[in-house]
């Protein structure tokens, strides 16, 4: 089982997490001024590199916390995490 | 562990959510217990703590949150009736079977909070002294974390 480091509560097991997708996408600034293509990319079109891929993680069964982590998407090492108003590493 | 039954003990449980430095009480650090008067207020987030004080009293100390944090964006609510709260004597090693938290004497000590899972169970441990941990699980949870802490100790 993966180990976690949840930001504020320290290393936990992966069970305690849930997996919230990309992390970094600002809500568009005028929504109404979106084409239809640019919103649905904006609601549905996410990044699956293959590598360090920053995500959001929610510590659902701990302190309930959403944070943000980079994780290897080809060996699911987390090489960091940090909290929402940290700057990415 | 100790063979006696598991017996729920009566507690007022106040949630409050503000900012850390607000606190009428200083804020324990993170997986942290601290006093305030005779209550213990335990760490559940960076802006979450839950005051733990005794039966009935659990409007009194909502007051005087509410008094203390007046003019303050904050939330206070009685959650008593939240989770059930029982005392284990001598339990880590069975805790340990069924919680991913390295609960060793070394890293687990007095004065040490934390939400966690037992089996499926959302918990809170809290350990009192070297031998009391005080385990606050919701109702609905209460008498499988029970039995299975039982079936445990048995075998």
């Amino acid at each position: 089982m993966l180990l976690i480091r949840c930001p504020w509560c320290g290393p936990r097991d992966e069970i305690e997490f849930r997996y919230g997708g990309q992390a970094h996408i600002a809500y568009p600034a005028d929504p109404d001024a979106l084409s239809d293509a640019d919103w649905a990319d904006f609601l549905f079109m996410r990044d699956n590199p293959r590598g360090p891929f920053r995500e959001r993680w929610y510590h659902v069964h701990g302190c309930r916390r959403w944070f943000n982590a980079v994780r290897d998407t080809s060996t699911h090492r987390f090489v960091a995490t940090y909290r929402i108003d940290e700057e990415p590493v | 562990m100790t063979a006696e039954p598991l017996v729920p003990i009566d507690l007022a449980q106040i949630d409050v959510r503000v900012a850390p430095d607000l606190l009428p009480f200083a804020a324990p650090l993170e997986n942290g217990v601290t006093g305030w008067n005779d209550r213990d207020v335990l760490w559940l987030g960076p802006d979450e703590w839950l005051v733990v004080s005794e039966p009935q009293t659990a409007s009194t100390v909502a007051r005087e949150l509410h008094d203390a944090l007046a003019g303050h964006h904050h939330s206070v609510l009685d959650v008593s009736a939240n989770r059930i709260v029982f005392d284990l004597i001598d339990g880590l090693e069975v805790l340990s079977s069924g919680c991913g938290l390295d609960l060793h004497p070394t890293r687990w000590r007095p004065g040490m909070c934390a939400q966690t899972l037992f089996r499926k169970a959302q918990v809170i441990l809290h350990q009192r002294d070297e031998r009391t941990t005080r385990v606050f699980v919701r109702p609905s949870f209460e008498r499988d974390v029970i039995d299975r802490l039982a079936a445990t100790r048995v075998s």
